[in-house]
């Protein structure tokens, strides 16, 4: 069985007939002068001469390159090499044909043609294809497809895919080229492209056949055969009909295949495609020799013979030789017999070989794939379990950095609150202390205070009662002596004086010191007083610029001085009539003095007895540390000083 | 990724909460403080007060009309003495 290459050479889709095209041509051949302008013509002339006239297309092929080559004009010679190749594939001189087309290949690579590039992609897989070279055809056709999808050229793209689908076809993975033969099929139908369509049909066919569904490969093929009568695609017709041939063979319907056979022989003949020619030859050799026409089987295999040898398309020749056996057999020629039978089960061998040796290739390839699969696979796994391990780690380190960090944070928010508190507390505390400092002193003030109200409110009651019963006897009883009369008054005094003396006591006991400014100031007033009540008397007081105006004193200082200053002043005014009085205060060293000096009678100081008044001074001084001095002369005054530590 | 996205989030979250939790602690005790702070204070103000208060009284005292009873005025609202809570 032949299977057919959805071949699609070029972009050049002809409408026209090729015979007019050429009748032009040459018309326009012998108007032009300019070698530049002639070798485009030769050029156009050698593609389209190629669909009617292989000899002529050769002739204009080899025109063309010359005058490409004259005017070193690399696209025009790409251009000439390309159609002078296709001439050669017509002509069935594969070889050749793949040689002018890498030439071609190699100028366009370096013009950086994509389009051209794709385009001669497509012919060497083509060419390759036809030479059964099935890897390189693979290639090759998977590069153009690569162009044509990226640039988005559809047909071409499906043209490429079918050819890949008879690929998978000749190296029997039917399913795949099924596959890609129903997506050309579905295609060109959508886009009407007849030509393409009956090929894409003519293939389908081949897998339906090698299938064994015969009727359906006789359905698909009588459609592709319509379609192409309709736009008389001699080639695709030559195909159909071969295949044609074929499935009637397989029916064993000798005479139908014959006559398909000789359909597609003429188709081909027409069509210059010599190797389908060969090809279609060689299938009816080996019907007539199933005919019994051996005469006829022997002339098409002598004819198609060097045409195989040339080629060294060794399956074809391989059968060649085999048909050689059966019509050498029945000319009783054993020699000659035995001679094509020993060749055939050579070149069997070496095909078989060839085969074996490809799959063992393909199994040692497959093995080193896998085994190198395998590595990768294991190193994947390696490489997964490093991976997991490394995240492992890092979301260890990641976790504990984060703890540590919050466990930090932590740290440092209750270190910083402890220290807050603490301050807080140090705070409270400090105020905490100065209020029960302040609430005791206040406490104990008041609790003196409360006693000493108390006190004064008994006692100093008990005592007025005393004066006031003392004060009643004395007039309640006219009788008394005098000398009672001036007891009880003394009694009656000296009661009035410890109220006094009670009171000042009372008040020190609270009062818990007196500044210099309120005791002077007080004295001050006394003064005032005093003045008040004795306007003949002049008074002075004087405080010496030493003396510390700041210096306090406890109250019973103060109280003390206060009473003694009183005191002298009263016994100045009382006893000693005078008429000046001065009250200084001075410093001296660590010493305060105080001097009441009055200019009255005075009295003498070595002989008086001191009376209770400057016995209580005295008293005074005594308790405030201090010592005083009473220095009198009669009608020489009289000072009394007072001295006490400051 | 997950893990580690899910460890990201929760660390993120317990800082967010630790903060938001120690921000609002601080404002507490703060306010606590500032209270405590001014009832202290306004006890020892009182305390001084009437020290103060008593002190200008017995500054009344005149040594000559010995009136001590203008000068030892009882502040009432001064407790000396707590009754003890078992009493």
């Amino acid at each position: 069985m032949i299977a057919f290459f959805g071949i699609f050479l070029c972009s050049k889709m002809i409408s026209q007939n090729p015979v007019e095209i050429i009748d032009s041509l040459r018309t326009n051949l012998s108007k032009v002068s300019s070698v530049g302008d002639k070798a485009k013509i030769y050029a156009d002339l050698t593609w389209y001469y190629s669909m009617v006239d292989t000899d002529s297309a050769f002739v204009y092929g080899k025109k063309s390159l010359v005058a490409a080559r004259k005017i070193g004009d690399s696209t025009l010679i790409a251009q000439a090499l390309s159609d002078f190749a296709v001439v050669n594939y017509s002509k069935g001189d594969l070889q050749q044909a793949l040689n002018f087309y890498k030439q071609s290949l190699t100028i366009r690579e370096k013009q950086r043609d994509s389009a051209g590039i794709a385009s001669l992609h497509y012919k060497i897989g083509t060419a390759y294809h036809k030479k059964t070279q099935l890897d390189s055809a693979m290639i090759y056709y998977l590069k153009a497809l690569k162009f044509y999808e990226d640039t988005g050229n559809e047909v071409l793209a499906n043209s490429a895919e079918s050819n890949i689908g008879a690929l998978h076809f000749n190296q029997k993975n039917y399913k795949e080229a099924l596959r890609y033969f129903n997506k050309n099929i579905d295609f060109f139908r959508k886009t009407d492209q007849g030509k393409l369509l009956g090929n894409a049909l003519v293939n389908k066919a081949s897998i339906q056949l090698v299938m064994k569904d015969t009727l359906s490969a006789i359905k698909t093929l009588a459609e592709s055969i319509k379609i192409s009568e309709s736009i008389n695609n001699v080639e695709t017709l030559g195909a159909a009909y071969n295949n044609l041939g074929e499935v009637y063979m397989a029916q064993h319907k000798i005479q139908q295949a014959k006559e398909a056979i000789s359909k597609s022989l003429q188709y081909r003949t027409n069509s210059n495609m010599v190797a389908d020619l060969m090809s279609s030859k060689l299938t009816l050799a080996g019907i007539h020799n199933t005919l019994g026409e051996y005469r006829k089987a022997r002339l098409l295999l002598d004819e198609i013979r060097p045409f195989y040898k040339k080629e060294g398309i060794k399956e074809k020749l391989s059968t060649l030789y085999l048909q050689y056996v059966t019509v050498f057999a029945s000319e009783k020629a054993p020699d000659s017999a035995l001679y094509y039978s020993t060749k055939y089960a050579l070149l069997q061998e070496e095909i078989v070989g060839e085969k074996a040796l490809n799959i063992t290739n393909e199994l040692q390839a497959k093995y080193q794939t896998e085994k190198k699969e395998n590595q990768i696979l294991k190193q994947r796994a390696q490489l997964a379990e490093k991976d997991l391990e490394v995240r492992r780690k890092n979301t260890f380190i990641f976790g504990s950095l984060g703890l540590a960090l919050v466990l930090g944070l932590l740290g440092y928010l209750l270190y910083n609150q402890q220290k807050l508190k603490n301050r807080q507390l140090q705070k409270e505390a400090e105020l905490t202390s100065a209020l029960a400092k302040i609430e005791t002193q206040n406490k104990l003030q008041e609790q003196r205070l409360r006693i000493s109200r108390d006190l004064h409110d008994n006692i100093g009651a008990q005592l007025t009662f005393i004066i006031s019963s003392i004060d009643n006897l004395k007039f309640g009883f006219t009788e008394i002596s005098e000398k009672l009369g001036n007891k009880l008054t003394s009694i009656s005094n000296f009661t009035s004086q410890t109220i006094y003396e009670l009171r000042d006591t009372i008040w020190a006991m609270n009062k818990e010191n007196i500044t210099f400014e309120d005791l002077q100031a007080r004295i001050a007033n006394f003064i005032e007083h005093a003045k008040n009540a004795s306007e003949k008397t002049e008074f002075s007081f004087n405080i010496d610029e030493n003396v510390d105006e700041t210096h306090v004193f406890s109250s019973v200082e103060g109280m003390n001085i206060y009473r003694i200053i009183q005191e002298a002043v009263n016994n100045a005014l009382k006893y000693a009539s005078a008429d000046e009085i001065e009250v200084n205060i001075s410093k001296e060293e660590s010493q305060y003095q105080i001097e009441i000096i009055d200019n009255g009678k005075g009295y003498d100081a070595d002989s008086a007895t001191l009376g209770n008044g400057l016995n209580n001074m005295k008293k005074r001084a005594r308790e405030i540390g201090g010592n005083i001095e009473f220095n009198s002369k009669i009608n020489k005054g009289t000072s009394v000083i007072l001295n006490f530590q400051k | 990724m997950f893990v580690q996205f899910a460890i990201a989030a929760m660390l993120f979250s317990a800082i967010i909460g630790i903060t938001v939790w120690f921000f609002n602690r601080k404002i507490v005790l703060a306010k606590t403080h500032d209270q405590t702070i001014v009832a202290l204070e306004r006890a020892i103000s009182t305390a001084t007060f009437q020290i103060n208060n008593r002190n200008q009284n017995l500054n009344r005292y005149d040594f000559q009309r010995y009136n001590l009873e203008e000068a030892l005025m009882v502040q009432p609202e001064i407790i000396i003495l707590e009754r003890d809570r078992n009493e």
